[in-house]
């Protein structure tokens, strides 16, 4: 067993929903490295988003994720609202604020699904994501969609919430809680999981800072910083809630931080509920945005989102750069797994909630030697994929008819 | 010689078992999703499973050794049926009875796991390789209490072959009841010799894609499967054998219901096992099966000594 | 020992209970109204304004004249998003969402759907809208 293997886990794995390759060097068990590559899911958003209007990469920028769509959208759109000058009405806040909650809870029980999954618990995967049901009906009903939910417009929101649907809401905010203190109990009683959970993935405080880990991350390692309690923006600031934290340090810190943040968002949405304030949905909103640029902030179920946004006058902008929770989070995963056992590795890296797809972004590099126009980088790309892959790209027909 | 061709053929042998086999899977499969509030699938699931592999693609690859690769699924087939041909099913004599058939069973229920173990290392694959170093790390953990467990009862009965224990217990009533800690576990290491939750670490499918079995398709898979389920039978019945020592003297058709149910009753703790863990790391395992089931094992003989001790006075 | 199994009992219950999965062609569940799914068009609303076409982030839609002061609605379903801007931006209402979210097509031609000149088989395809439009002559 004193042979070293180097186990490549993904580009495609069971355990990943996404394309992201780990390169885990074992010995026996023991995990001795572990090398993240990222790169595999790389679609060009940013760029997309300079050649169309503000209206249209509204759109875009929700596809940055299916789970978190809501916070990127908003975080975008908050961005532009800011330079635009916009007041957005109340009301529209506090129903950002609403499914932003709802996203968060779907997240996290998706989470705590895939968590239990990771660690062969698929009876808890399957509990938590037929409650989840309850939540993307939810969702379905006041939006018209389960996952790109398409509630905001520049200057407000799009739908309103009836009275009818408020009872429907916190109907369901009561079923789900006591279902997610059930999980509470599970998760944080049960030997099987408390035994994969528990001391392992460790990210110390000082480890979790130098890596920059946010959200559940970071929060599990007794860093108690969250956008919505720091920024306040949307509708956060009219409402109590806790901050949750946790010192175990661990995976196990991490379910806890969690299933407390579902119990929160529970008690936001009762009082987001009851003091929704009647004012008009939106503000008329300009084609073109002035100059100017924002930076926004938005706190995402995975951790701090973070949109740029720089406009010169046009409809459309002239830089978007986002940064997603998970690239935040991902540089962590090598310190967690340190003398670590194989079985750890994918709970380790699920434990961090990654998304693979809305991470990847391409950077280059300006002072390097292989500083590269536009054009030559398209060029670059589509000959080597001749070469590399045999794919022809310039014969592939792009633009819809 | 047409009689016993017959036994080995159809009842209680190859067809009988081949039908059992699958009626355990489903039994398996269906009680896991109604726990987990799903539908579950259909009464042929398994059978149609079977003929959908066997219909299969069959991939080998390019470094594996050929013969072995193709050869061990059918040992693996074979060792569970062959097993169970020496377990008693509605009378206390099983087909082919000799003196010490419960030390026999349990070795030759050795060699599926042995074939795993041999098919992720010729499969020359890093999952598979890895998932073959785990299969033989839990077989050194869970044997030595299943075999301590299993021969447990025999020790009262002063005899390792089934019809002189089935015959003792019989005779004596309910004292097959002292035996329950041994029932239990052999229960858990049964579990860990299926390769099921919380022991399904050798095809952790979230680790390992499917450990042993990543390299395997097509037909080879299936004889895989099939060896699985009808281990399970083999193994369900021997504990049925040992620990329920009853209902064996009860003639043709009540003797096979009783020995049916039986084998459904260790099938569903088996099934609800599966459900409500979750799976547990090899150091965990390897702990578990050392530091708690080993020394209950060896009590449980310590305590049949002293009360053979006491009857026999 | 408390906490070996604490899914037992619930696991154990849920044996008893109607399982929370269905048979989804054989049984389908029923969806909300307000779903944004396929879009409907209203012909006789139209005006052939265009705001639809400019304002789709997908280019899913086209509003082609077939007449003086008549127009169709060619609706890519390969193509939509299901964000409905389109509605949103619709000065006259002449297009909304259905509860149809069963459009997937085996035929890649099939997926461009003439809203305005739907024939009697591809009807049974994209069915009226939730609530009935008895004074609808437009969508025939």
């Amino acid at each position: 067993m004193a042979k070293k293997l180097v186990i490549p886990i993904g580009p495609q794995h069971p355990a990943l929903k996404e394309p992201a390759s780990f390169d885990v060097t074992l010995q026996g068990e023991k995990v001795e490295n572990i090398l993240v590559k990222l790169g595999y899911n790389h679609r060009g958003i940013e760029k997309a988003c300079e050649n169309k209007p503000y209206l249209h990469d509204l759109y875009l920028i929700e596809r940055v994720c299916g789970i978190c769509s809501h916070s990127h959208a908003t975080c975008f759109l908050q961005a532009v609202e800011e330079i635009a000058g916009l007041n957005v009405p109340m009301r529209a806040k506090y129903i950002r604020s609403i499914i932003g909650e709802m996203e968060r809870i779907h997240s996290h029980l998706l989470w705590l699904g895939v968590a239990a999954h990771e660690i062969g618990f698929d009876t808890l995967l399957m509990y938590t994501w037929r409650d989840r049901e309850i939540i993307m009906d939810l969702l379905a009903l006041l939006t018209g969609n389960r996952v790109n939910y398409a509630v905001n417009i520049l200057g407000g929101v799009r739908k309103d919430i009836s009275e009818e649907e408020k009872g429907q809401i916190l109907k369901a905010m009561d079923v789900l809680e006591e279902r997610t203190k059930y999980y509470a109990h599970v998760a944080t009683e049960e030997i099987t999981i408390k035994k994969r959970l528990s001391k392992v993935g460790y990210l110390s405080p000082e480890d979790a800072v130098k890596m920059g880990a946010v959200g559940p991350t970071g929060r599990a390692s007794k860093i108690t910083r969250d956008i919505r309690a720091e920024d306040k923006y949307a509708a956060y600031g009219e409402v109590d809630f806790k901050v949750i934290s946790d010192d175990n340090c661990d995976v196990f810190g991490r379910a806890v931080v969690r299933i407390g943040e579902l119990m929160e968002s529970y008690s936001i949405i009762r009082q987001l509920i009851k003091k929704l304030p009647v004012t008009p949905l939106k503000v008329p909103a300009p084609l073109r945005i002035p100059a100017g640029e924002a930076i926004s902030r938005y706190e995402a179920p995975r951790g701090e989102d973070i949109h740029y946004v720089r406009a010169n006058g046009t409809d459309k902008p002239e830089r978007v750069k986002l940064r997603a929770p998970t690239l935040a989070n991902v540089q962590s995963v090598s310190t967690m797994l340190q003398k670590g056992y194989l079985a750890d590795v994918t709970i380790v890296i699920a434990a961090i909630d990654p998304c693979f797809s809305c991470t990847d972004r391409m950077i280059v590099a300006v002072n390097g030697k292989d500083e590269m126009t536009w054009k030559q980088l398209r060029q670059h790309s589509i000959d080597w994929y001749k070469k590399n892959r045999g794919v022809d790209f310039t014969k592939v027909k792009l633009g819809i008819k | 010689m047409l009689l016993a061709l017959l036994s080995i053929l159809i009842f209680p042998g190859f067809l009988f078992l081949f039908i059992l086999a699958l009626a355990a899977e489903y039994i398996d499969r269906k009680l896991y999703a109604r726990m987990q509030t799903r539908v579950g699938p259909p009464w042929f699931q398994p059978f149609a499973d079977f003929i959908k592999l066997l219909s299969k693609e069959l991939i080998i690859p390019e470094l594996a050794d050929r013969v072995i690769f193709r050869t061990l699924p059918l040992v693996a087939c074979a060792a569970a049926a062959t097993a169970f041909l020496f377990i008693p099913v509605y009378n206390a004599e099983s087909i082919f009875s000799f003196k010490g058939n419960i030390v026999a069973v349990i070795y030759i229920l050795t060699i599926p796991t042995l074939t795993y173990f041999l098919g992720g290392w010729y499969s020359r694959s890093l999952y598979s390789l890895i998932g073959s170093m785990r299969v033989l790390t839990q077989l050194f953990s869970y044997e030595v209490p299943l075999l301590m467990a299993v021969l447990a009862p025999g020790v009262l009965a002063s005899s390792w072959t089934f019809s002189t224990v089935i015959n003792f217990y019989q005779a004596n009533g309910f004292l097959f009841l002292v035996n329950i800690i041994s029932f239990v576990v052999a229960i858990i290491a049964v579990q860990g010799k299926l390769e099921k939750v919380p022991f399904d670490i050798p095809e952790a499918e979230t680790e390992i894609v499917a450990g042993t079995f990543t390299e395997y398709t097509g037909p080879l898979y299936a004889y895989f499967r099939l060896a699985m389920n009808i281990q399970t039978i083999s193994v369900s019945a021997l504990l049925a054998a040992v620990f329920m020592p009853f209902g064996y003297n009860l003639g043709f058709v009540l003797g096979v219901i009783v020995f049916l149910l039986k084998i459904l009753f260790i099938i569903v703790i088996l099934a609800v096992i599966r459900t409500i863990f979750a799976r547990i790391r090899m150091d965990q395992m390897v702990m578990l099966c050392w530091k708690y089931l080993t020394p209950l094992a060896l009590f449980q003989i310590f305590l049949n000594i002293i009360l053979k001790a006491v009857i026999t006075q | 020992m408390k906490n070996i199994g604490t899914v037992l009992l619930e696991a154990l219950k849920s044996l008893f209970k109607k399982p929370v999965t269905s048979e989804y062609p054989l049984k389908k569940r029923e969806i909300h109204g307000s779903y944004a799914g396929m879009i409907a068009f209203e012909q006789n609303k139209c005006i052939g304004c265009q705001i639809c076409v400019r304002n789709c982030p997908a280019n899913a839609i086209k509003i082609p004249k077939l007449a003086d002061k008549v127009f169709g609605c060619e609706f890519s379903m390969a193509n939509c998003i299901f964000c409905s801007q389109c509605v949103l931006s619709c000065p006259k209402k002449a297009l909304h969402t259905t509860d149809n979210f069963e459009l997937a097509q085996i035929d890649k031609s099939k997926l461009i759907v003439k809203l305005e000149e739907l024939s009697p088989e591809s009807k049974s395809v994209i069915p009226e809208p939730a609530e009935p439009k008895s004074d609808n002559p437009a969508s025939q």
